[in-house]
């Protein structure tokens, strides 16, 4: 569903397929190693593993700012969110490039979930 | 009311006293347009057009795409001459597609179009083209609107009636336009013995039903003459093929006159079916040829040229009920098929009047054996024999015909300037409407097809002349479109075109669009100079050749410092482009580069060649602007002299400023 009204965006759990997501209380290994394949792909070019902003935010300490279902939502549904999300538009304003829909499927998504929790350091 | 209303209503009633006064003037090129036309062809800002027209770019080597009813150009798909643009014919990886047995061929001529077909109407997989000059047929696929294939045609003197289809793409056929001397022959003999030792050749290739690739099944060897247009038998008359053919003189030279003096020349009927048998009893003999087959692989994202060294011929003369020609008045041009396959439209480009034969009576006149005798040993048919009627005083010229759904053809008249609508039964001419001007080939929406659309005819120009703002002595060429839903035909649109547009067709949006490729997979990408992720960049060198792994995302490129290229190296920048949305391909140019850019696709990885001329350092940057930050998007290569022992480095965000 597409949410029209930006009064109606909820920006604890952005926009887009994913409501409430399931996290293990342990790090699921083989999910973080598949999500580590897909940053070597297709986020390394921009994203340190580090706090340090390259072209957009490291990612040290995004899984513990936000919820699951908001980093999923993001990066498989980028545009929309960086219009209405107000995180989002601040960060545009630093970075000046919108992130770009590197078309990451449901289960790119969660690994790559799972591999920032790992960089976050859950075992 | 609000002054602003009030304003626009004005000028409403303004344009509307215009056009009545222009009403009471005599028709003339400018305003030989009703007052609704606008409103057919225009499509709102936003929105799609109906059909997608593929027109062949003619000189250019190129397909042009463009949006009906806008006349919007929509792309140009490079397939037989370079583009700097696209990098085509300049990455390495697309360099092999421009292979022939003379080498690397930079240009062609194309000239016809055929959109491939199940039970004789579109499919929306892919256009054939013909290259009519060094002898060629291309494939384009639909998918990605790029080239997917171009197959070289041996014993050819060039390709020009072609790449016509059978109803099923089960062959695409090349005639040859100029006989030659067969590749296995002598070719040094004097020209005025064309009579002896030239001959002519009709190619069937194969097209594989889901893949597309063209392989030759057979060639027909003919006596030599000059062989102009073609159509399949569709519907009663599949398994038939038509060719037109002209210079039944034998003409070598002058051939504007020497070949202008038979009263009748011919349509040549083709049984492939028969062509078929014989070559499953064995009857081809296998002859050496040398030819090139050239494929482009969307996974490696890299063409390959494979030479080959034989084809099968049939002859003509010696395989009874193969061929039979059909004697077709003065120099006969376009020879179409209407949509129920019975009717063959001969358009003698000399002729005060069009022949139509009929398809049934071809064939009992082949079982009584009616012929008038033979040439070079294939059985004449007698014309009345083969003939259902002429159209008289049709217009001056005539040189193609499509159908439209009513029954009706439309034919095209070069000399008089005019399309003319006639009814095919009872061959009485319905409407003629003037062209600007002297048009050539003409497009019925599917007017190739068992089921014509029938919406509108598109009348390709040779000539422009007044028709747009001048632009110094060349201009574009012109196209018209006009509305036949009516009793008369409505002129509604002109647009320009590129290159010298021959024959063209044009096909529902719905069938194709939604196949359309938005992003290559990067996972999928198996080129062997792939960075897939950053992580994979680097540079190695290998002797003097130095390979460029690089990676290309809004906004950098990696590495985008490099040191240590010598004097004498050649640098292949190997760009693979990590974006995986829609829209955004990375261009790449190196100064003093003496080829073209790349343009990368998002998932594609693409191959410049490089060799420095001088020490010093050279910037190298994305040419497609991709972002805000675009500008940014660039980087340096230090070169330095042969047997500097200056470092091979590279790096990007590391190698900061020294002072």
């Amino acid at each position: 569903m597409i949410e029209k009204d930006p009064s109606t965006y909820d920006p604890k759990r952005g926009e887009g397929k994913f409501d409430h997501v399931e996290l293990g209380a342990q790090l699921d290994v083989a999910m973080a190693r598949k999500g580590k394949a897909i940053y070597d792909l297709k986020c390394s070019s921009c994203h340190k593993l580090t706090d340090e902003r390259l072209v957009g935010p490291g990612w040290k300490g995004v899984s513990q700012k936000h919820e699951a279902a908001w980093i999923m939502n993001f990066i498989t549904n980028p545009d929309p969110m960086i219009d209405k999300d107000p995180e989002l538009q601040a960060q545009l304003e630093i970075c000046l490039v919108r992130m770009p829909n590197q078309s990451l499927s449901d289960e790119d998504a969660r690994h790559i979930v799972e591999f920032m929790r790992e960089n976050d350091g859950v075992k | 009311m609000n002054t602003r209303y009030l304003n626009l209503n004005l000028a409403v009633i303004g344009l509307l006293l215009l056009g009545l006064c222009f009403g009471c003037k005599p028709k003339n090129a400018g305003n030989a347009v009703s007052g609704d036309a606008a409103q057919q062809v225009y499509v709102a800002p936003g929105s799609y057009d109906e059909y997608y027209n593929f027109v062949s770019g003619g000189f250019s080597g190129q397909l042009s795409v463009y949006g009906l009813p806008s006349g919007r150009l929509l792309r140009v798909i490079p397939v037989f001459s370079l583009d700097p643009e696209k990098g085509w014919g300049f990455s390495e990886e697309t360099k092999p597609m421009l292979n022939t047995s003379h080498g690397m061929v930079p240009w062609d001529d194309l000239h016809h179009v055929q959109l491939s077909k199940t039970n004789g109407e579109y499919d929306g997989k892919w256009v054939f083209v013909n290259g009519n000059n060094t002898p060629r047929l291309a494939r384009v696929d639909l998918k990605t609107f790029r080239t997917a294939e171009i197959l070289e045609l041996p014993n050819s003197g060039g390709n020009h009636s072609s790449p016509f289809i059978t109803e099923n793409t089960e062959y695409v056929v090349a005639g040859t336009r100029f006989s030659v001397p067969l590749d296995d022959q002598d070719g040094d003999v004097p020209i005025n013995t064309y009579k002896k030792n030239f001959k002519g050749t009709i190619t069937f290739v194969r097209v594989d039903k889901t893949k597309g690739n063209m392989d030759i099944a057979f060639q027909i060897e003919t006596p030599g003459i000059n062989f102009d247009l073609s159509r399949a038998g569709k519907g009663v008359s599949h398994g038939w093929f038509f060719f037109s053919c002209y210079n039944t003189e034998q003409a070598n030279t002058l051939l504007e006159v020497n070949a202008s003096k038979n009263d009748k020349d011919f349509i040549m009927a083709v049984n492939w079916k028969k062509a078929e048998e014989y070559l499953k009893q064995g009857k081809g003999k296998k002859v050496k040829a040398n030819y090139v087959h050239n494929t482009y692989n969307e996974e490696t994202h890299t063409a390959t040229s494979e030479t080959k060294h034989e084809v099968t011929v049939l002859s003509s003369a010696e395989l009874k009920d193969l061929c039979y020609f059909i004697p077709c008045p003065k120099s006969p041009h376009g020879t179409d098929v209407d949509p129920s396959g019975e009717y063959i439209v001969g358009s003698g480009k000399l002729a005060a009047l069009i022949p139509v034969f009929s398809f049934s009576k071809i064939m009992k006149a082949i079982e009584g054996k009616k012929f008038e005798g033979d040439y070079a040993g294939i059985p004449v048919i007698k014309y009345e024999e083969a003939l259902y009627g002429e159209v008289q005083k049709p217009g001056l010229g005539p040189l193609h015909t499509e159908f439209d759904d009513k029954g009706n053809a439309i034919t095209s008249m070069f000399v008089s300037s005019e399309l003319v609508r006639w009814n095919v039964k009872d061959l009485k001419v319905i409407d003629r409407v003037p062209t600007y001007y002297s048009t050539g080939h003409l497009m019925v929406l599917g007017g190739d097809t068992k089921k014509p659309d029938g919406k509108y005819v598109i009348a390709y120009n040779k000539i422009t002349k007044d028709r747009y703002l001048p632009t110094g002595p060349e201009l574009a060429q012109s196209a018209q479109m006009f509305d036949i839903t009516g009793d008369k035909m409505k002129l509604v649109l002109d647009f320009p075109t590129i290159g010298e547009p021959h024959y063209a067709q044009a096909i529902k949006a719905d069938l194709v669009k939604d196949n359309s490729v938005k992003t290559f997979k990067l996972e999928e990408n198996k080129n062997p100079f792939a960075a897939k992720g950053e992580g994979e960049t680097k540079v190695v060198r290998e002797g003097n050749k130095v390979h460029v792994y690089m990676t290309a995302i809004r906004s950098h490129l990696t590495p985008d410092n490099i040191e240590g290229i010598r004097m004498g190296d050649e640098v292949y920048f190997h760009v693979t482009n990590l974006e995986q949305d829609w829209d955004v391909p990375h261009g790449f140019a190196i100064k003093g580069a003496n080829n073209g850019e790349l343009l990368i696709m998002p998932g594609e990885t693409q191959t410049l060649k490089w060799t420095p001329d001088r020490v010093g350092i050279f910037p190298f940057y994305c040419t497609d602007f991709c972002s805000a930050l675009h500008q940014e998007m660039s980087g340096y290569l230090r070169v330095s002299p042969k047997g500097s022992n200056v470092a091979l480095t590279f790096s990007t965000g590391t190698n900061l400023a020294n002072e």
